[in-house]
């Protein structure tokens, strides 16, 4: 008798003998009410946001590296070697924020409608499961970039749980693993983010999906009969709406990804105390609250009231038990809620608008004129070119941090440790090491000690540019290109035969690559040749960059 | 929206239906999704196989320094990047220009395990000292258990500058 079914009803019988298929499409394919509008079609979008941020997330482990030396450099990679990588690095981080946004309306729906009431207390419940899980996916996928916002947002954050009563500060070791934020919190984060949460989130999603399927959807807050008529099937009808609603919240994300690039500030620097670091947008209300509640006070603002509002959110079901559902019959509740959602509104916009105060000029009278050793240290700067890649007195480069207030922000041994061995104070620091005396490294921290941003005082007057030697054949302009590679402190960065640094690459043996159109190019513009690139334009006028060219090329 | 059935012209079955039109809308917007997506994946997969590293050409000797007909040695530092990541290495291979229109460059890694081989002179033979391989002017094996000749690297001359990969 089945001999002469199409292979496709035969294929589908044999599994239903072994496992119940056409069981399981009946309740997946359960008939939905017919009157649902697009506010009912978030709770897929949000599916299908939380499904690309499963699959972008297990494609950046696969370039991710978490460790603080490698972390930021990897994501750097990401951005700047993988094709796609933007795209998908965008995917994931804008898909956050968007998912989000797209859960929120869709608890509010939920909520309006009265969706939680009888029997569908436990979908509201797992509901709001799935909320705190996805927030916690939003604090430990924000340290894992380790930029300077993801450092300090997290050893802020952090803090938040180290503020409960007694066993705060144990809470706090456990999260961070020890006692300041560092590889352990990093590795922490990341295995939590990509491991613990992602199966929590499997469990209560699951739980949730089943019972939407389960129960059936509650539909308009008019109460009326279900009935064939106005019901229809899930396929296609349903879906059909959904999968609209997701394109175009696919549309939405990836103009976001192609309109703001995923913002990265500089590789983190524990000992950087002066950086201020604020909580990423939805945690806003949160960060805003805790200003009501200052000293001894605090934990109410970290603990006690968000405790509270999550109880609260999950007995939302239990406080409100009348069979009512229209929001005009439910004004016990519902008006409640509308001035939580008008003060959490409220907060929202005082942290957006908020604007962390900028280091203060200090007040000096006049500050002393310089000793010797701030003067030889003024001369070291200059000397070494420092001002390469930072800013000092209005001028310099933006490769490294602006050093205007850095003799308010660090300390002279920081300063002094810094310069002998910048990884020791921050892995993955891409600042060559100071090549110099016990007492030039003294008079080099004296004088940026007396940047405090008072009155910008300089003393030296800066170095001229030498006046261009013209060449009179390729053995002098040679010997000019090399003058030019030392007073450019090109070595700071390029090693030759194995002298100088090692942020960049290598120049002998290397160094005929190229041709002598391509350095100069290069010199003007390194990252338009070379992608990714941190070498800072060598600003010259081309008769010397044509010598420095020449001078590259003659290396072997 | 719902077609004027023509019952003469088409047949019942073909005719586009509510319930057929949804299921396309379905199939066709989820396909265009998982494109959407499952392209640049696929993209981000594989960039480190299929993307070339510009830039791996180092530039080794000037052509007029090198002899013919005897093994020119030259030691330089390869750069070499793994992702994100950069080392420098010594290598050392020999050069040959055996007459004026061919030259090619050997590696001094012996195919059997991997000794550093040097030139005799005296012999005219590159000699292995670990396990006695003996390989001629061009790198064919002449003698001991190597089991392949030494590997020719990839060459390119510019401005009288020889380049090896």
């Amino acid at each position: 008798m089945k001999i002469n079914l199409p292979i496709s009803k035969r294929i589908v019988n044999w599994f239903d003998e072994r496992i119940p298929v056409k069981q399981v499409w009946k309740f997946l394919n359960k008939p939905v009410p017919k009157d649902l509008n697009f506010l009912f079609s978030l709770g897929s979008c949000a599916l299908l946001l939380m499904i690309l941020q499963i699959v972008t997330g297990v494609f950046l482990v696969i370039y991710y590296v978490p460790t603080p030396d490698h972390a930021y450099d990897s994501i750097k990679y990401i951005e700047h070697q993988v094709y796609f990588g933007k795209f998908i690095r965008g995917i994931h981080h804008w898909g956050a924020s968007l998912l989000i946004i797209v859960m929120a309306l869709h608890a509010l729906r939920t909520f309006f409608w009265g969706s939680y009431k009888k029997p569908r207390e436990l979908t509201w419940i797992f509901g709001v499961a799935i909320l705190l899980v996805v927030a916690c996916f939003a604090f430990t996928g924000a340290l894992l970039p380790w930029d300077q916002k993801a450092y300090w947002e997290t050893e802020v954050g952090t803090r938040i749980a180290g503020s409960a009563p007694y066993i705060g500060h144990y809470i706090l070791l456990f999260i961070r693993g020890g006692e300041t934020s560092g590889a352990l919190t990093l590795s922490r984060f990341f295995s939590v983010h990509i491991l613990f949460l992602p199966a929590a989130l499997l469990i209560v999603l699951g739980f949730h999906l089943y019972l939407i399927r389960k129960l059936g959807i509650s539909g308009s807050w008019n109460a009326r009969e279900e009935t064939p008529e106005n019901s229809v099937p899930f396929f296609p009808d349903q879906v059909a709406k959904d999968i609209v609603a997701m394109i175009v919240v696919l549309i939405i994300l990836i103009i976001m990804v192609n309109k703001f690039p995923v913002p990265m500030d500089r590789v983190a620097d524990p000992t950087d105390l002066s950086y201020t670091p604020r909580p990423q947008w939805f945690f806003l209300f949160l960060y805003e609250m805790l200003k009501f509640f200052p000293g001894k006070a605090e934990f109410i603002g970290t603990m006690v009231i968000p405790g509270l509002a999550v109880v609260i959110l999950f007995l939302v079901p239990f406080l409100d038990r009348k069979p009512e559902r229209t929001p005009m019959k439910r004004l016990g509740i519902v008006l409640p809620s509308i001035l939580v959602f008008a003060i959490i509104g409220l907060l929202q916009y005082r942290g957006y608008i908020y604007k962390p105060p900028k280091l203060a000029p200090e007040k000096i009278a006049a500050l002393p004129p310089p000793t010797d050793i701030e003067t030889k240290g003024e001369q070291l700067y200059q000397k070494l070119r420092c001002a390469e890649c930072h800013k000092l007195l209005g001028t310099g480069g933006t490769i490294g941090p602006e050093l205007s207030t850095v003799g308010r922000t660090r300390s002279g041994e920081w300063l002094i440790t810094h310069f002998r061995n910048p990884q020791a104070v921050a892995p993955g620091f891409k600042m060559p090491v100071v090549e110099v005396n016990e007492e030039e490294l003294n008079a080099l921290a004296a004088y940026l000690l007396r940047q405090r941003g008072g009155t910008p005082i300089q003393t030296v007057a800066p170095v001229k540019k030498e006046p261009t030697v013209v060449a009179g054949n390729m053995q002098n302009l040679i010997a000019q290109g090399k003058r030019i590679y030392d007073k450019q402190n090109c070595s700071s960065c390029h090693a030759i035969n194995k002298v100088g640094g090692t942020v960049g690459p290598e120049l002998s043996g290397r160094g005929v690559s190229h041709n002598v159109d391509w350095h100069i190019k290069h010199f003007k513009n390194p990252a338009g040749l070379v992608s990714g690139s941190i070498m800072p334009p060598v600003d010259l006028p081309d008769s010397e960059l044509q010598a420095l060219a020449d001078y590259i090329i003659s290396l072997k | 929206m719902r077609p004027y059935p023509d019952p003469i012209l088409n047949p019942e079955k073909k005719l586009l239906t509510r319930r057929k039109f949804l299921w396309t809308l379905v199939a066709g917007v989820s396909t265009a999704i998982g494109a959407i997506i499952g392209i640049p994946l696929a993209g981000y997969l594989i960039s480190p196989a299929v993307r070339k590293e510009p830039d791996d050409w180092t530039a080794v000797a000037d052509l007029a320094d090198i002899p013919l007909q005897v093994p020119f040695k030259v030691t330089y530092t390869s750069i070499k990047k793994d992702a994100w990541l950069q080392a420098s290495a010594k290598k050392i291979v020999y050069v040959i220009k055996k007459s004026e229109n061919e030259l090619y460059v050997l590696s001094t890694v012996c195919t059997h395990m991997g000794c550093l081989i040097h030139w005799d002179e005296s012999k005219k033979e590159f000699l292995c000292p670990c396990h006695g391989g003996v390989y001629d002017l061009d790198g064919k094996v002449i003698g001991g258990p190597p089991p392949k000749p030494l590997e020719r690297l990839q060459t390119k001359i510019e401005n009288h500058q020889l380049f090896i990969k």
